[in-house]
């Protein structure tokens, strides 16, 4: 199988990091993807689950603009609506338009726990904005969040020893670890009367790390013990949500908290964020201040619109399941033909994997990296996405190119299959391939202190 | 821990240890140190100890008190110290440290890497100035972590508290020792282009960069709330092709600096050659575009790789 070059992208890049910090910044940034120059830095089309760099490889993609493509790129619904609505009215106007309260409206009778909705443009918008609701409604400062847990980009989000966060930053924010109940409970002695809400992603999703449910009876138990100590739970479904269920993935999960943030998925790429909640916390929301400039554009709330009609006609969570545990299953088996051990984890429409023959996740990453330069969009530090639009073809497109990849990679480096399995189940030793060409002499190494 | 207790900490942990390669691969360094054989201690009221050994044609850098020096006599007469007490630190001022250092992306430039303590010398109690009698001692007290900070600046001088008749090692071969270590520490475009200069001062900025890690964990007030992903593993730090190298092992309870490498390591920073690793250590290179450029690799647990630069990031703050 031909693997692609990435000429354009790596020459634009060099003119890029000429007038853009770092080139490429935040979580478009090829830094930690290993090695990055086995990807494409810049798309120059796409369409349904596709999309072509600027060298004019073609990628089946599973990152899907990192979560917000849900029905496919240039999806003819969604952005038939678009153009509707700037053709005919415009988008930023002097006042917002009749499509926020169509878009509330719509919200509140999708989501069980909704009962108002407002609208933002980013997640990081809506979830600073919930703790902000938390504190005005409980008139607590500390807020309970999950270890490793990502909500955004603003100071008290990035944790401590991040550039620019300061400590007063995070005072406030108490971290714990994700699925231990008693951490918790010992958060809230330890806390008596200070603790406003209590934020989390519907399950566990960090990058780098295999992803974690949530354990049996955990959110129900978390639920209890918000109500009893007058917590706010606020649920961060803005990488999760309308991807497992229509509802919000609470629902999924079978429990009720007092603000969802949504964000991505709600308007298939379109510029578009909301926070929903409870009747209880709707005068707090109206008290705390809450605006930018581009909030209203119209446009967005059209694409949301229809999207949102879109996901739910077409029943788009459980089409993204089956696809996912197709696509995962079919590569875990192709992995076991050649001798390597794939783990998958998460929800089947947001899966995280890993080839646990390599705990320093080096191997995982001349995998993924290898799928890409034949054209599956893999990355490997975070989890995947499914949409609406991947057909069958790019399934079986897909597990061809990783039937190529794993060939490539034993030729390359052949399974260790005499080693113990590790934690998972898996061969342990360490693949390490160093550097990828890279000579990597194994030196003694010498202790100097 | 304030601004200047870090530093000194630095400066003893992560700068001073510097002087072992400076002997092992300067013949010029070498051959100052030729038949010498002194122990020089040095002693932060409140604040930090080391001790570089000079013996056998080498040098060797500790943390804390060398063998045979009590503290409570060494630093007598030292400004701020309790009697009895000596010069007693702050956590891991007397063995071991919290660690030692690393380095980073613009740590070993290090200005006051200069550091001529042998400007103030102290002299040895014993003897011996390195014509292979009995080994000396001399001990250099310090009245505060910034006046041991001016001392690497080039600005101060130490009080010598013991080995008064070793004055001429110190102000003679020791202090052009230290300068040696210094001119390979503070390089200057010109200094780089010379094939030789740059692979030693890459490797002595390395090590900088990796003593410096365990220092910053321990101390710096940014730098804890990384110490939680800094454990498990080892994270290599290597020039290609053929470079220096340096190993980070990571806890339980500390990361601990090696120089060269360790087998199966979680995670990888390749640079690409000597000028790419030059440029990254001196705090010249954007390091995310270095990534997307190839010049910098980065493979294996990136989570704790991104931990390790934030850490060498704050290195600059202290020593530039």
């Amino acid at each position: 199988m031909d693997t692609y070059s990435f000429d354009a992208s790596q020459a634009l890049f060099e003119r890029a990091v000429k007038v853009i910090p770092c080139g490429i910044y935040g979580h478009f940034s090829p830094a930690p993807l290993a090695s990055p120059m086995s990807y494409p830095y810049y798309a120059a089309s796409a369409q349904g689950a596709h999309f072509t760099d600027i060298d004019g490889n073609d990628f089946i993609d599973y990152m899907c603009a990192y979560g917000p493509m849900v029905l496919g790129y240039r999806n003819k619904v969604v952005d038939d609506a678009v153009r509707k609505q700037i053709k005919t009215s415009g988008d930023l106007l002097a006042a917002p338009t009749p499509l926020m309260v169509e878009l509330a409206e719509t919200l509140v009778e999708m989501v069980p726990v909704a009962e108002w909705a407002l609208f933002a443009k980013n997640g990081g918008d809506v979830t600073n904005y919930a703790t902000m609701v938390a504190r005005a409604a409980t008139g607590r400062p500390k807020i309970v969040a999950i270890e490793g847990g990502y909500h955004g980009v603003a100071a008290w989000m990035q944790g401590g020893g991040h550039h620019g966060v300061l400590e007063s930053d995070i005072a406030n924010f108490i971290r714990i670890p994700w699925n231990d109940v008693g951490a918790f409970e010992r958060a809230l002695a330890e806390n008596a009367g200070q603790i406003a809400g209590f934020i989390a992603t519907p399950y566990h999703h960090p990058t780098f790390e295999d992803n974690v449910l949530p354990a049996a009876g955990y959110w129900q138990r978390i639920e209890q013990l918000c109500r009893k100590h007058g917590v706010v739970l606020i649920i961060d479904d803005v990488r999760c949500g309308f991807r497992h269920h229509l509802g919000g993935t609470n629902e999924y999960f079978g429990f009720k908290p007092d603000l969802i943030c949504f964000c991505k998925a709600i308007g298939n790429g379109y510029p578009i964020s909301a926070l929903v909640g409870t009747e209880a916390l709707k005068g707090e929301a109206a008290k705390v201040f809450f605006t930018g400039s581009y909030w209203y554009q119209a446009a967005p709330m059209a694409a949301a619109l229809a999207c949102l009609t879109e996901l739910k006609r077409i029943d788009a969570p459980r089409l993204m399941h089956e696809y996912g545990n197709r696509l995962t299953g079919g590569m875990a088996e192709i992995a076991r033909s050649h001798g390597y051990h794939l783990k998958v984890s998460g929800l089947p429409s947001m899966p995280y994997l890993r080839l646990t023959d390599d705990p320093s996740m080096m191997l995982h990453q001349r995998f993924c990296a290898a799928c890409t330069e034949r054209g599956a969009y893999f990355t490997s530090h975070h989890n995947w996405f499914m949409s609406a639009a991947h057909t069958e073809e790019d399934l079986q497109r897909t597990l061809e190119i990783v039937d190529d990849a794993f060939t490539a990679l034993a030729a390359a480096q052949p399974p260790a299959a005499d080693q113990a399995p590790d934690a998972d189940g898996a061969p342990a030793a360490g693949a390490a391939p160093g550097a990828g060409d890279a000579p990597i002499a194994a030196e003694a190494t010498e202790e100097v202190r | 821990m304030g601004y200047e207790a870090v530093r000194a900490r630095l400066n003893l942990s992560a700068v001073l240890p510097n002087l072992e390669d400076v002997v092992r691969y300067d013949p010029e360094a070498a051959k100052l140190i030729e038949g010498a054989r002194v122990t020089i201690q040095f002693i932060v009221a409140g604040g930090p100890k080391a001790y570089v050994r000079i013996a056998d044609g080498a040098c060797t850098v500790a943390d804390g008190m060398a063998p045979g020096v009590r503290p409570g006599r060494a630093a007598k007469g030292l400004p701020g110290a309790k009697p009895g007490r000596g010069a007693k630190g702050g956590p891991g001022a007397g063995g071991g440290a919290p660690g030692a250092g690393a380095a980073s992306a613009g740590a070993g430039a290090d200005a006051s890497t200069g550091a001529s303590p042998g400007a103030v010398g102290v002299a040895s109690s014993t003897g011996a100035d390195g014509s292979g009698g009995k080994e000396a001692t001399v001990v250099l007290g310090f009245a505060s972590c910034a006046h041991l900070n001016k001392m690497f600046a080039g600005k101060g001088n130490p009080i010598p508290l013991w080995g008064f008749t070793k004055l001429k090692f110190l102000t003679g071969a020791f202090t052009k020792l230290t300068e040696r270590m210094a001119y390979f520490l503070k390089p200057t475009d010109e200094l780089l282009k010379d094939p030789d200069y740059l692979a030693l001062n890459t490797r002595l900025t390395l090590n900088t960069a990796a003593f410096a890690v365990p220092v910053l964990l321990a101390y710096d007030p940014d730098c804890k709330h990384l110490a939680h992903v800094l454990h498990g593993g080892s994270i290599g730090v290597r020039v290609l092709p053929d470079g220096p190298s340096v190993s980070l092992l990571l806890g339980p309870g500390a990361v601990r600096p090696v120089r060269g490498d360790v087998a199966n390591p979680s995670g990888l920073i390749l640079m690409r050659d000597l000028q790419i690793a030059g440029a990254y250590l001196n705090g010249k290179l954007d390091t995310f575009s270095a990534a997307a450029k190839g010049e910098v690799q980065v493979w294996g647990q990136i989570g704790k790789i991104e931990a390790v630069g934030l850490v060498l990031d704050r290195v600059p703050k202290y020593l530039s």
